[in-house]
């Protein structure tokens, strides 16, 4: 990663130049990656804590990169969910319905937890889907029918 | 406090509610993560706000505005457009609010009694402005009520109190000199309540939010500081996690608003800037949106988190410049790194209180002479 001495211009915004403040969280999040490969213990470091300036955190993006997933999550807003181009490392930005974001994480992790279907939905998905089988033909059994 | 809270008899949770407006499970858990990041709790906590979430009610606010400018409320109401905030809003029942509410009059008061009968001993109490009480309070009164009656009355009942801005917090605008109205923060009226102060002027929305939703979330309220104010947003200082800090730590410092240093966004201090001693959450929460906050948009730090910060002397005066020339401190702070920017903060601290005894009068001129 290089040093960008140039100044970022943003209209209305002070001018800022590279202030290194996201050289500390790529630090973490290798030994929270290696810490994923050694016993698959997950991290997740909050973005929005963090005292970025206004060039740091487009750095930090930029330098982990995409990777080959991005999955988007449509419930309270839309969250966006993106493998970095190190595997392991998920870029993770929460939206309201308006589009404000309203948590920005970076998950080290095989899957972040809020892409996996939760026990709740999938009972409920369970309920519905049992009683739609039953309405489609009533005297069958939901696990009887051959798919 | 949190027993009483545990009592509450409005029987449908957090969970129940956002269920029964289509929320998933995994939309209640985005909701969880926003929930942490607001209240600025690791992200670690989300499953542990989820499984409070799950069994929380709904407690009843009322919130009083006295001595004040509604600065705070307009904070609160115009900060976001629907969202995360406004959904623990929505967890809560406020039930009184004369600003907001859409009864006036007698029915206003009549909702305020209501809230407090059905809710004794379990309801929240917010309070906004400084309570007056020189004269027997007759400088500020709601329906025939003075500001301190109307404290003490509602405070009698309350499961805790958030002071919300600088004015109920530590007396604010209305307390600083001379105070022709003997105004007073609510801790120094109301000495046997849980209290917690949101200070600012006015205080960061999302501050005041995440207290609401810390004590939604777990039934009390959250780790305080020794000024009261709530250790997540409140535990370290502007300087401390503002993104100018590497400036300040290689002695680079904009010498006035229209200087090289000012265009490259080196540090404030020597405008100024209060960060060193002044402790709140503007550097990493922001502002309007998340935009960005004073320092960023290239204006100290005012210090209006902190009690008395009217009377520190003129905004556009470093911190150490009153009393003696601070070239001689602030050369040393070049490679020195943060343990003198501890130092500079506990010297900076000193140095207000010193500015504060030897309050002086600001002018045109003094901002003039300042840049």
């Amino acid at each position: 990663m290089t040093r960008d001495t140039e100044q970022v211009r943003q209209p209305g915004i002070c001018v800022g130049r590279d202030r290194g403040n996201d050289r500390p969280v790529l630090t973490e999040l290798y030994h929270a990656l290696e810490t994923l490969k050694r016993c698959g213990k997950e991290t997740i470091v909050d973005i929005k804590s963090l005292p970025f300036g206004s060039i740091d955190e487009q750095r930090l993006a930029e330098f982990l990169g995409k990777g080959e997933v991005e999955a988007v999550l449509h419930a309270l807003g839309e969250s966006r969910i993106t493998e970095t181009a190190f595997p392991g490392i998920w870029w993770i930005e929460h939206r309201d319905e308006h589009g404000e974001i309203t948590a920005k994480s970076i998950e080290v992790a095989n899957i972040p937890g809020i892409l996996k279907s939760q026990h709740d939905d999938v009972a409920d998905a369970c309920r519905r889907l049992g009683s739609l089988v039953q309405l489609a033909d009533p005297d069958e059994e939901p696990g009887s029918i051959e798919t | 406090m949190g027993s009483a809270v545990e009592q509450n008899v409005r029987a449908i949770t957090v969970a129940d509610r956002l269920r029964a407006q289509g929320i998933s499970r995994r939309g209640f858990l985005k909701f969880c993560a926003s929930t942490a990041s607001l209240m600025a709790l690791s992200p670690a906590m989300v499953p542990a706000i989820a499984r409070a979430l799950e069994n929380a009610r709904r407690p009843s606010v009322i919130w009083l505005s006295f001595q004040e400018c509604t600065g705070c409320t307009e904070s609160l109401t115009r900060s976001h457009s629907p969202s995360v905030e406004s959904l623990i809003l929505e967890q809560v029942s406020l039930d009184y609010h004369h600003t907001l509410q859409a009864a006036s009059g007698e029915a206003a008061e009549l909702a305020r009694e209501t809230a407090m009968q059905e809710n004794q001993g379990k309801y929240l109490l917010v309070v906004d402005g400084s309570i007056p009480v020189k004269d027997g309070g007759v400088y500020s009164t709601i329906a025939g009520i003075t500001n301190v009656d109307m404290l003490n009355e509602v405070a009698a009942g309350a499961a805790a109190i958030i002071a919300v801005g600088s004015c109920a917090a530590f007396g604010g605008i209305g307390h600083a000199r001379p105070n022709p109205t003997g105004a007073m923060p609510v801790s120094e009226i109301v000495t046997d309540k849980p209290i917690v102060n949101v200070s600012g002027c006015p205080p960061i929305p999302t501050v005041i939010t995440g207290v609401l939703a810390h004590f939604l979330t777990f039934n009390k309220l959250p780790d305080l500081d020794d000024l009261g104010r709530p250790l997540a947003f409140f535990g370290q200082s502007i300087h401390d996690r503002c993104y100018r800090r590497p400036f300040y730590d290689k002695g680079l410092f904009a010498e006035s608003f229209d200087d090289e240093g000012a265009r490259k966004g080196w540090c404030l201090y020597r405008l100024g800037c209060k960060g060193p001693a002044t402790y709140n959450a503007c550097a990493t929460t922001k502002w309007n949106q998340g935009t960005s906050f004073p320092i960023e948009a290239g204006h100290p730090c005012l210090g209006c988190s902190e009690p008395d910060f009217w009377d520190m002397g003129s905004f556009y005066r470093a911190l150490s410049i009153p009393t003696e020339d601070t070239t001689r401190t602030l050369v040393y702070g070049v490679g020195t790194g943060a343990v003198l920017g501890a130092a500079a903060a506990a010297v900076a601290r000193s140095r207000k209180s010193k500015a504060k005894a030897a309050h002086y009068k600001v002018s045109v001129n003094d901002l003039e002479e300042s840049t």
